[in-house]
């Protein structure tokens, strides 16, 4: 398994400045869904589909199940559940969608049947693609949370949704690490 | 005319007597006359057994002999030789015997001869008729054992016809030895159709015999009968001996014709002719019949001798004795009478004087005297003498007692009678009062019927009003009945402005859906288009997001504003419920008032209804007052008249006080029982104290 090193520094050097991010409402807080190389957000922003549960115990409790997503089984994630955030849920018709994909650069994923990961997650509610300064100083570790910015809605939580979607696969008992390119035999 | 009918008097009593005596007598002989006869039958039937004695005589000779054996212990063959020779001799001179037997001392069979038939000779047998016992159920029994018991001859007769035990004719003989001892008995039957031919139906018999056997039990045979015929060739004076036939009485012989026999006749005559049917002779000159008839009864007895020598007899004593008793009865009659009459004039003498002497003291005054009682005819005239002063004694004595109590009642009448006029007066004054009330009541009653006049009139003015009141609140049930309309219409108004309201916030949301679905899509076409490098369409795709959230804020506040419609929409709906439920009480409310006021106006109508009644009542009873009073001075007028009259009639009760003064000085010189003064009164009758006052 080899790593795209290059691709990932340059990302980050992108992203040092300015950071466009999708702001959303997690049980009642303001957080942000960073749009770069390594998590991309995809333009499937939408209402809650409707889901087709997983039976229990095959899959953590924060997965709600699959959903058809622009012709794809995607898993769906709550992503509040998952942060393990306290409060009430809103209701279903404020609840929005999110779609978080790896990057698509790698010409190995051109080739049929190498699809990249696609991890769906659900918002109490979503707001604005908006571009964010930050301070480009990275998350440390396995952290979730990157840093704390400052919105036109206020301050925000920014979220390290690659570490995010790496924790998910890992718990799914994915084949490969989220982003982590694979040599084929082929 | 006297003598004339003592002698009638006494002739009837005579015949009387001798009628009683008549009664008495001649049932006496009749019973006399019965009973001799009845004993001459008797002594006839005891004669008759023995007439027929002679029939055994030779067998009870030879049976003497034959019995001297037996006692002497010879064979029984020797016995029943001796007996059956004895029996064929008597049989060859006798042909009617057809059997004979010898009977032991006590009962059983020794020897028994039968001949087959009329004529044959005797032959023994085995035993003889099984009847020929000492049972004493059977008449035959009876006889035998009588025989062997008291030493007697029995005769048994069966009827002709007739077949069994009874059938012939038996005769029984006791067998006695020399020594006295007796050995048993001799029986001979002898056939019954050569000896004697009869037939018996309900009321006649028809007896044909030589000879007629008469034995026990003949009178009851023949006890039934009202005729027995005797058929027979002997002497007349034989066939009409009255034994023959158990009494009856021989009245008339005839000879024998064949109308004369039983329809069925058939007999035989001396066992050698036959008679039979109609083809026989007409008459037959050697038989007679010798017709009997039952034997006299009382009454046949009582006319022999009521109209025999003896009734007469007795009637010329009787008329004899009648006569010789009128002649002694008159004479005592004539001597009688006149010793009375010397002693008749001798008592009214005397009585005539001592009527005299009474009269005179009663003509003297006293009228206690009294008349003596006397026998004669002047003792009527002295009963009513003395009747006659009793009862005008009496009458005096009335008339003192009456003018005593007269007297006393004139006292009480006086003091009844101003106690009257005390009261009468009081009364008076009472009434004249009472007139003064009941005019008072009558103007009470006249103010009664003003005051219900003015009540009356009040009473319209107040059925007027709530006439008024009643159409007011009609007025005002109108009226609310039109805000109900209004209420509800109002109301049915709000209802379509709250649904408008509420499609106006379901449009409100549709479009801000709509507005989110923009943001959302805005969002991704911004983001398509920073993927694709295009950052003008990446700046228009956040503009249009950017106005998709100004419209949805928008929209959120228009969605606000139609809420808050829609809540003040709620709130005057509200309202106005409550006012349409207030709406609805009032038009309750009304119906109520409404009914109150018809009740109002039933009650107002029935208390004029009453308030007339008391009226009119009132006018009556002002008028009834009135007339009261009118009456009450009448009466008080009349109560002062009678005032009047009492005064005058204590005037007439004193005057009449001294009419019976004089009444009782007219009667003092008489002298009654009881006439002396009472205690306390004169002789006038005045008091000791009306004579002080």
């Amino acid at each position: 398994m080899v790593i795209d090193e290059h691709v990932q520094q340059q990302h980050v050097e992108q992203a040092a400045d300015r950071l466009w991010c999708y702001l959303v409402d997690l049980r009642g807080n303001l957080y942000a869904i960073p749009d770069e190389p390594r998590t991309v957000l995809l333009p499937h922003i939408s209402h809650l589909p409707p889901v087709t549960p997983l039976p229990l115990g095959l899959v953590p409790s924060y997965v709600l199940g699959l959903a058809n997503i622009n012709q794809r089984g995607d898993v769906v994630i709550d992503l509040a559940a998952f942060l393990g955030l306290s409060g009430d849920p809103v209701a279903e018709e404020q609840r929005r969608l999110l779609v978080i994909g790896e990057k698509t650069a790698h010409p190995l994923f051109a080739q049929p049947g190498r699809e990249p990961y696609r991890l769906a997650f659900v918002v109490d509610g979503g707001y604005e693609l908006i571009q964010v300064e930050t301070s480009g100083q990275g998350a440390e570790g396995q952290s979730f949370v990157r840093e704390l910015i400052t919105t036109p809605r206020g301050q925000a939580t920014l979220l390290e949704m690659e570490a995010i979607c790496r924790a998910v696969l890992h718990e799914l008992g994915a084949e490969r690490p989220w982003n982590a390119v694979v040599e084929l035999s082929a | 005319m006297e003598i004339l009918s003592r002698l009638g008097r006494s002739l009837f009593l005579s015949v009387l007597t001798g009628l009683a005596v008549a009664i008495i007598v001649l049932p006496l002989f009749a019973l006399a006359n019965q009973g001799s006869l009845q004993v001459a039958v008797h002594n006839e039937n005891a004669g008759r057994a023995d007439a027929f004695g002679h029939l055994f005589n030779a067998l009870y000779t030879n049976e003497q002999r034959t019995a001297s054996e037996l006692a002497s212990g010879p064979s029984p063959s020797a016995i029943v030789a001796g007996f059956a020779s004895s029996a064929m001799a008597m049989q060859r001179a006798m042909p009617e015997i057809t059997g004979a037997f010898l009977i032991g001392p006590s009962g059983q069979p020794l020897v028994a001869l039968q001949a087959s038939k009329v004529g044959a000779p005797l032959q023994r047998v085995p035993s003889g008729p099984s009847f020929l016992t000492t049972d004493p159920k059977t008449a035959m029994g009876r006889a035998l054992a009588d025989t062997l018991a008291t030493h007697t001859a029995h005769y048994l007769f069966s009827f002709a016809g007739q077949p069994g035990p009874m059938g012939d004719f038996y005769a029984l003989a006791p067998v006695i030895a020399d020594n006295g001892v007796q050995a048993g008995a001799v029986v001979l039957r002898v056939d019954n159709a050569s000896l004697i031919a009869h037939t018996v139906s309900d009321d006649h018999a028809l007896l044909i015999a030589p000879p007629f056997v008469i034995g026990p039990s003949t009178p009851g045979l023949l006890a039934n009968q009202h005729q027995v015929d005797v058929l027979s060739d002997a002497p007349s004076s034989v066939t009409r001996d009255p034994s023959l036939v158990g009494g009856m009485t021989h009245t008339s012989d005839s000879d024998l014709t064949v109308a004369s026999l039983p329809a069925n006749g058939l007999f035989h005559y001396q066992g050698k002719q036959e008679i039979a049917g109609f083809g026989t002779p007409d008459r037959f000159p050697d038989l007679r019949v010798a017709v009997h008839t039952p034997a006299p009864t009382f009454v046949t007895s009582f006319g022999q001798t009521a109209f025999g020598p003896v009734g007469v007899l007795m009637l010329i004593l009787f008329i004899g004795g009648a006569g010789l008793l009128f002649v002694y009865q008159e004479n005592r009659l004539t001597a009688a009478t006149m010793a009375i009459e010397e002693s008749r004039s001798e008592v009214l003498t005397r009585d005539i004087l001592a009527v005299s002497d009474a009269l005179g003291q009663a003509r003297d005054g006293d009228l206690t005297v009294e008349v003596p009682s006397a026998d004669s005819e002047v003792g009527l005239i002295s009963v009513m003498i003395n009747g006659l002063l009793s009862d005008y004694g009496q009458m005096v004595s009335g008339i003192i007692e009456a003018a005593r109590e007269v007297q006393d009642g004139a006292l009480r009448v006086d003091e009844g009678v101003r106690s009257i006029v005390e009261i009468a007066s009081r009364q008076s004054n009472e009434m004249t009062a009472t007139a003064g009330t009941v005019e008072a009541l009558a103007e009470s009653a006249n103010s009664v019927r003003e005051a219900t006049q003015r009540a009356a009139d009040l009473s319209l003015e107040a059925s007027q009003s709530v006439h008024q009141g009643q159409q007011a609140v009609s007025r005002i049930g109108e009226a609310v009945d039109s805000i109900k309309e209004a209420a509800i219409g109002t109301t049915r108004e709000f209802k379509r402005l709250q649904e408008d309201s509420i499609r106006l916030t379901a449009l409100v949301s549709s479009v801000k859906s709509n507005a989110e679905n923009l943001d959302m899509q805005a969002a991704n076409a911004a983001l398509e288009a920073r993927h694709l490098g295009t950052e003008t369409g990446s700046a228009f795709a956040t503009n249009i997001g950017r106005l998709a959230r100004q419209a949805q804020e928008t929209l959120a506040e228009a969605e606000g504003a139609v809420r808050s419609v829609i809540g003040s929409i709620d709130a005057v709906n509200r309202r106005i419920e409550r006012i349409s439920e207030q709406v609805r009480l009032g038009v309750e409310e009304v119906r109520s008032v409404r009914s109150s006021f018809a009740d109002i106006t039933a009650s107002n109508e029935s208390l004029v209804g009453f308030i007339d009644q008391v009226a009119e009542s009132a006018q009556e009873q002002a008028d009834s007052a009135q007339h009261a009073a009118t009456s009450i001075s009448a009466i008080s007028e009349a109560f002062k008249r009678f005032n009047d009259l009492l005064i005058a009639t204590s005037d007439e009760m004193a005057h009449m006080r001294l009419v019976v003064v004089g009444l009782r000085e007219s009667v003092a010189d008489i002298k009654v029982e009881g006439s002396e003064a009472r205690d306390g009164f004169d002789a006038t009758g005045m008091s000791v104290t009306e004579h002080a006052a």
